[in-house]
């Protein structure tokens, strides 16, 4: 792809990170800031994939288990994982992945529709797909995975 | 020149003022016609009548001049309050209102009251024609007197004050001569008297004239007052451009006219005429002036402006939520303070840092105590409107209804203020329409016609009680658990297990309604359980009593504020939850053994009663408390809280001890937490849940039911 057509195709900045094998990335205006694991206090009778709250600063902010709510298999937490912090309807709520890895600019018209993840308990999350140097990155439908359902 | 447009909202405030005055007053009028009553409300309709004017409004001070006429009327005695005259001046109010809300939001007002100004002058004739000439309300106050001619209505008055031991003076007040303004001081002369508890029995020229500034360059007054002359005389003087006043005790002379209708703008010879009358100043800087007059109105109500700002409630939230991050952070340096001293032997330094926590600590107390302070409103501010709304509920329904208010200033937060208007409104609205039975039917039981809804607020201890009350026909529990079978809230099972009082609370169950259909006001959709709901997202319990055939009380107890509360911080497998002193009662330290099982529901018996345990730990984590409890040998802490008449104990793991909280809601991703109201950050940083004690007594009648 030259540099020409990188700049007349639109991208969306990403981050993308890991939750067991299989990256997934979000899209950058959602993230408000991405931190270190903390103490997260449990909050009784949430909903399962919620593992508390953080104080943020003054904040008190919910957290969840991104595994958890995908319906993935949660990994041991290691000083690798981290919270990633995302506002949604001037809300702030944190998500815990195994490892943040990168900033990507993905090209618009290399991100797929998620038809072919039909069938998968995270389909209903992901937005679409993304591909990077043969890489498959899975865009997440941030609304829905915060929204309570 | 000045502009207006500075004055607008000074304007509106003070209108919004004096239609609520009115508003009140009517309704006093109509119940109970006093002097008092028909001078202040004369007062308001003639205060607002000026600033409208003086702000250009002139179909506003058109209609409000009709309504002084009306007041001027009752007060003389020449007509009488009736139900339609009340009806046709609620009318006029209300417009005024819709008035004033335009003017509030494009400037100017686009309504048309012809109608209605022609409506109030009929009633004034009709009445005028066909009213007995004797109303048993004796008017006070108007034209004049010593010099100055009364009116035999004002004699007698000035007379009725003398037999109560008041004394009664006639005054004369001269302004300077080249007074631009000088109704507004001549209002303002009228006010300092009102302030000084004197009531002005005449004036001459009578206040519409004074108002007009149909005067010279000075006036007289007949006041009665308790007050030493002179104390209302250098009250007087003091009111800048006032040059003189003359005062002496008023004694009776004989009564010159004595016939009713007083001409309203009578002159009177012997005016010291050194200015011609014609010398009125209507530049364009009067309205300015009137409007800013006007607000030396409110210092006969309200203490004095001159010694109070007004602040924007956005920096009142601001300020408290600052003083909300000091209070963690105060907690957190005294901790560490704390911490420091444990690991050292003895050190100056730590010492130093100790005391400049304690320090902080009481700084910021204080700073809290009067923040929260100044955030305090009467609830006067909810209340008023009441009297007007049942008023019009009981015309609507047919029934006759009595409002008793008590504990109008009452202080609480302002935020608590916001939320409990609507519960309020609604309890209200109920007690007319399904507490309050029709008067034949009061009448057949032996009651009288007229029912009576009491509502009253009142501190206690760290809260506020609010409470309403009917002498209606109460709530029956068989009744009420027949509509919860029927409309499927509860197995006829579950309703016949429930004991007359749990029943009673049936109404606060979703989609339960008593109402027989669904009637325009009470039902609008708006149950029951969002008025509990709203008052629990505050922190506050409702409960109730009623006995069929004699009535219904509810009451609401509301927390003093919102923000900041103490707590009881307890631990609960592991983790630190907090516990609203508000409804902690005490907290005991039991043995296992001392736990008993009724069913499935663990008790212990405390001083001959049983008191319901419910364990946080099994409430929270589903932890068998049965199998735990009777397996342990460990004493076990119980915290007893209370809601109502109702009491229940917690148990938890530790008691850690009181601490001031900030209170911080739970986002609302997390969904709604039973048992968890909120969130507060702790010294140490660490985030503690705080306890929603109303849903853990839900969870134990759940259980019973």
């Amino acid at each position: 792809m030259s540099a020409a057509t990188m700049t007349a195709t639109a991208e969306r900045q990403v981050v993308a990170f890991r939750l067991g094998n299989e990256t997934y990335a979000i899209d950058i205006s959602y993230i408000h800031e991405i931190i270190r694991m903390k103490e997260i206090t449990f909050v009784p009778r949430a909903p399962h994939y919620m593992r508390g709250v953080i104080n943020l600063r003054g904040r008190i902010v919910p957290v969840m288990s991104l595994s958890a709510r995908l319906g993935l298999p949660v990994q041991e937490e290691t000083t690798q994982s981290r919270i990633i912090v995302v506002e949604v309807n001037g809300e702030s709520i944190g998500m815990i992945v195994d490892a943040v890895s990168e900033v990507l600019r993905l090209p618009e018209d290399q991100i797929e529709p998620p038809t072919q993840m039909a069938g998968t308990e995270s389909a209903d999350y992901i937005s679409g797909l993304g591909k990077i140097d043969d890489k498959l990155v899975l865009l997440l439908d941030v609304e829905k995975v915060v929204e309570q359902t | 020149m000045m502009d207006t447009s500075e004055y607008i909202a000074l304007f509106l405030e003070e209108a919004a003022e004096q239609i609520n005055i009115l508003e009140q007053d009517i309704l006093l009028l109509e119940q109970s016609p006093s002097q008092d009553v028909l001078n202040e409300i004369f007062r308001a309709a003639h205060t607002l009548k000026g600033s409208s004017r003086a702000m250009g409004f002139t179909a506003m001070g058109e209609l409000t001049h009709a309504m002084e006429d009306v007041f001027d009327a009752l007060r003389k005695g020449e007509i009488s309050v009736s139900t339609s005259l009340v009806n046709r001046l609620f009318d006029a109010l209300d417009t005024l209102k819709a008035m004033r809300d335009q003017i509030a939001e494009g400037g100017t007002s686009s309504i048309d009251c012809d109608e209605l100004v022609q409506s109030l002058r009929n009633a004034l004739q009709q009445h005028t024609a066909d009213a007995p000439a004797a109303n048993t309300s004796s008017p006070t106050q108007q034209p004049p007197q010593a010099g100055m001619a009364l009116q035999e209505y004002q004699r007698e008055a000035a007379l009725a004050a003398i037999d109560n031991g008041l004394q009664v003076y006639h005054f004369t007040v001269r302004l300077a001569e080249d007074t631009l303004m000088k109704s507004v001081r001549a209002l303002m002369v009228l006010q300092a008297i009102d302030a000084q508890g004197g009531t002005v029995i005449a004036s001459y020229p009578d206040e519409d004239a004074l108002d007009n500034e149909q005067f010279a360059d000075s006036f007289e007054l007949l006041v009665a007052t308790d007050k030493p002359i002179d104390h209302l005389r250098n009250a007087l003087l003091s009111i800048s451009e006032v040059r003189e006043v003359e005062a002496s005790p008023w004694q009776e002379t004989p009564s010159t006219h004595s016939t009713q209708p007083a001409p309203r703008f009578e002159r009177e010879p012997e005016q010291p005429a050194a200015f011609p009358v014609a010398e009125r100043a209507e530049s364009p800087v009067q309205p300015a002036v009137t409007a800013a007059g006007e607000t030396e109105k409110t210092t006969s109500r309200a203490p004095s402006t001159s010694q109070t700002v007004r602040v924007d409630v956005a920096r009142l939230d601001t300020l408290l939520n600052l003083v909300g991050e000091l209070v963690i952070d105060r907690t957190r340096i005294a901790q560490l303070g704390r911490e420091f001293e444990a690991r050292s032997q003895h050190d100056d330094l730590v010492d130093s840092l100790l005391e400049a926590a304690g320090h902080i600590g009481r700084i910021t107390d204080e700073l809290q105590e009067h923040i929260m302070k100044a955030r305090m409103l009467p609830i006067e501010h909810v209340f008023n409107r009441f009297p007007r709304m049942i008023r019009d509920l009981a015309q609507k329904f047919g029934k006759e209804v009595r409002l008793v208010m008590e504990g109008q200033e009452t202080e609480l937060d302002r935020s608590v203020i916001e939320i409990i208007s609507d519960p309020l409104i609604h309890m209200l609205r109920n007690s007319v329409d399904h507490g309050i039975e029709p008067p034949e039917v009061r009448e057949a039981a032996g009651k009288p016609r007229q029912g009576t809804i009491r509502l009253s607020a009142r501190h206690e201890e760290n809260y506020i009680l609010i409470e309403i009350e009917d002498d209606g026909k109460g709530m029956d529990p068989a009744q009420l658990r027949e509509v919860a079978v029927r409309k499927g809230v509860l197995t006829r099972d579950a309703a016949e297990r429930l004991s007359d009082k749990e029943a009673l609370h049936l109404i606060f169950a979703p989609g339960f309604s008593t109402a027989k259909e669904v009637t325009e006001v009470s039902g609008r959709g708006v149950g029951m359980d969002i008025v509990r709901n709203n008052i629990q997202r505050v922190g506050g319990i409702v409960d109730l009593e009623s006995t069929p055939g004699k009535g219904t009380r509810f009451s609401i107890r509301l927390p003093l504020t919102l923000a900041i509360i103490r707590a009881l911080l307890v631990r609960v497998a592991g983790q630190v939850y907090a516990i609203p002193l508000s409804s902690v009662l005490e907290t005991l330290k039991i043995q296992p053994e001392m736990v008993q099982f009724l069913g499935m529901r663990p008790a212990i018996v405390l001083r001959g009663r049983t008191l319901p345990l419910v364990s946080l730990k099994a409430h929270f984590y589903g932890e068998d408390f049965s199998a735990a409890s009777s397996a342990g040998t460990e004493p076990m802490f119980v915290v007893v809280v209370g809601l109502g008449e109702r009491q229940v104990g917690l148990v938890v793991s530790h008691l850690i001890g009181e601490q001031e909280i900030v209170i911080k809601s739970l986002s609302r991703y997390l969904g709604e937490i039973s048992g968890v109201s909120g969130a507060t950050i702790l010294g140490d940083g660490r985030v503690a849940l705080i306890l929603e004690i109303a849903d853990l007594f839900q969870n134990v009648s759940a259980r019973a039911a």
